[in-house]
């Protein structure tokens, strides 16, 4: 047999006791969240009108529901009773001379019926007992006798206009810091003030003074070369009309070309003098040779004698010395000074690799 | 014109006949339930109620766990992303308990035992009615409104109104915890604000709605069961002719309940 039809009574037994006490504990929790079992306290009010209230409207207190409107109706003096219940757990609060005050706002923010303790704790006032509103005499009465305090409370506008306070504070700091701001941007652009774009423009107005001054200076550098180019234009005009004069005389056939290249002109004579200049010129050709040829052997000896005057030279320098050296002993004599210094050694300001410290 | 006429009236005779009849077998089905109950007879009729509610009740509960565990999914991840955006992020605990307990729980749940068990109680007895089977009852001397439809009429009501506290289980804290994986919620808060908004009310409308649900789908299936008179076709054609008037009869009844609870 199937297991299910084997065991269909457990299965099905099972299945109804969990629905059944499903049920029962979603009822029980609702009955303690709800307070369903809790005992409430009836109480009435009156108000001139029942606008604003309604069946099951919360009633407050410190911002707590405490309780809940039960009924309401219109008395036979044209004014509304309304029937109400506090919480047990609120019960011991509800002080004599408590009253309600119903709030209300244009804006529809907040509101609702708020329970006022009375300002002297007292024992709980019995059930069904009336509690005026503070729209009736009785409540207004309690009020200014000040056996209740009603602490103040910001309706919506007030709220609002709190809330706005604090913007408007800001903003006006804004609008005075960008005064502030347009003030110290006035000052830099007028060039005043310790701000980096007031030196700036400062700096920027000295340049202009200085390229105005260096534009005249250039100006009177550029008159003068002007005056100089027209000088030099002038001698360059003279200049091209003497070559222009000098062309034309070289353009004449009777000019000095040709007196030169006359037959009987300097060259030709030149040329033709039975080789009288050619032997002269050969003849002191000779003599610079012979010149030479001694200047070379002179040379030649100089190079060989070169050591031996290098020696000569490096003995005397030595001989000076210590003709120096004695001529600095007798004057730091002793019995004469104070005798022959110790000689300072010169270290050298070149050292080798290996004298280095690593 | 008279014929027409002769037709309407003729039809409405009919109607009323059978609406009689109806309402006749349904006093009859009352008075043998009652019956049952008091003589309290853990007999055979014990054994066929405990399979009916298993065939219904046990056997639908997968189904109903899936359907209504993904709807209160849905309904807190959409409810919980969306409505907070509009300053009604506690609209979401009135949306599920009028989704889950007071509207569709009750009727989604006689959809699902008017598909799986409206036809097989409709079929099962045309069966029976074409091989003989009330006939051999009957001379016995069992009332086979006693052994066949009581049990039936108990077992499809009790697990309509089981299935549907299951379908709240499901639909309210099955849900609950699987939207934890997606969309976390503190669970003390959720429980409080969903119980401070489940209503009596919402509780009554919900099981009054199941138990109706599973009188009419029971009572019509049976009805409908024993109209096959002779021949094995009769049967599909009664079967979907239950599971028709089922559909319209549980709506009705569903609006019915509505309006009467909340306006």
């Amino acid at each position: 047999m199937k297991f299910k039809i084997r065991f269909a009574s457990q299965i099905v037994g099972v299945f109804v006791i969990v629905g059944v006490l499903f049920i029962t504990i979603v009822l029980v929790l609702m009955g303690i969240n709800q307070r369903w079992f809790a005992k409430n306290y009836y109480f009435k009010s009156r108000f001139p009108s029942a606008n604003g209230l309604s069946v099951g409207m919360p009633i407050t207190f410190k911002g707590f529901t405490i309780g809940k409107i039960t009924k309401l109706s219109l008395t036979p003096e044209n004014t509304v009773e309304i029937d109400f219940y506090i919480q047990d757990t609120f019960y011991p609060k509800v002080y004599e001379n408590s009253i309600l005050q119903l709030q209300s706002n244009p804006l529809g923010l907040g509101g609702g019926l708020v329970f006022h303790q009375g300002k002297k704790p007292t024992e709980p006032i019995p059930e069904n007992s009336f509690i005026p509103s503070l729209d009736t005499p009785e409540g207004k009465y309690l009020l200014e006798a000040k056996l209740v305090e009603i602490p103040k409370t910001e309706d919506a506008v007030t709220r609002l206009l709190g809330e706005i306070d604090p913007i408007l504070e800001n903003l006006n700091r804004v609008l005075i810091s960008v005064n502030t701001l347009l003030g110290t941007v006035t000052a830099s652009l007028e060039g005043k003030g310790p701000s980096p774009l007031a030196g700036t423009l400062r700096q920027s107005e000295k340049i202009t003074e200085n390229i105005a001054s260096t534009t005249k200076s250039l100006s009177q550098s550029i008159d003068q070369l002007l005056a100089n180019a027209t000088g030099i234009t002038t001698n360059l005009t003279e200049i091209t009309s003497n070559l222009k004069e000098g062309t034309e005389v070289l353009k004449d056939p009777t000019g000095l070309v040709q007196k030169l290249l006359d037959p009987k002109g300097s060259l030709a004579t030149f040329f033709d003098d039975n080789n009288r200049l050619f032997d002269q010129i050969e003849g002191i050709l000779k003599e610079v040779h012979a010149n030479l040829a001694e200047l070379r052997q002179f040379s030649s000896f100089l190079n060989t004698t070169q050591p031996r005057i290098l020696g000569a030279l490096e003995e005397g320098r030595q001989a000076i010395r210590k003709g120096h050296d004695v001529l600095e002993g007798l004057r730091n004599n002793p019995f004469l000074r104070g005798g022959i210094p110790p000689k300072q050694p010169i270290p050298t300001t070149q050292k080798g690799y290996r004298m280095e410290e690593f | 014109m008279s014929r027409i006429l002769e037709q309407i009236g003729n039809r409405i005779l009919v109607g009323i006949s059978q609406a009689f009849y109806a309402a006749g077998y349904f006093w009859e089905i009352l008075i043998e339930t009652g019956r049952f109950i008091r003589k309290r007879q853990f007999g055979y009729g014990y054994r066929v109620l405990v399979m009916q509610i298993l065939f219904t009740g046990v056997e639908a509960l997968g189904v109903i766990a899936i359907i209504s565990l993904a709807l209160g999914v849905v309904i807190i991840v959409q409810g919980s992303s969306i409505l907070p955006q509009f300053g009604q992020g506690k609209l979401v605990y009135a949306i599920l308990i009028t989704i889950i307990t007071r509207e569709l729980g009750p009727i989604l749940t006689a959809f699902i035992i008017i598909a799986r068990s409206g036809t097989a109680i409709a079929t099962e007895l045309g069966n029976a009615i074409v091989s003989h089977e009330i006939e051999a009852y009957i001379s016995f001397g069992i009332n086979p409104i006693a052994y066949l439809i009581v049990p039936r009429f108990l077992g499809v009501t009790i697990s309509l109104v089981l299935l549907n506290l299951y379908f709240n289980l499901f639909g309210l804290l099955g849900s609950f915890l699987v939207t934890q994986f997606i969309y976390p919620l503190q669970m003390q808060e959720y429980l409080y604000n969903l119980l401070n908004t489940l209503k009596t009310q919402d509780v009554l409308s919900s099981l009054v709605k199941s138990i109706t649900f599973g009188i009419i789908i029971s009572t019509t299936a049976t009805y409908y069961g024993f109209k096959v008179e002779r021949s094995t076709t009769e049967i599909p054609q009664v079967a979907i002719k239950a599971v028709g008037r089922s559909f319209i009869l549980c709506i009705l009844a569903d609006a019915m309940i509505t309006l009467v609870y909340y306006v």
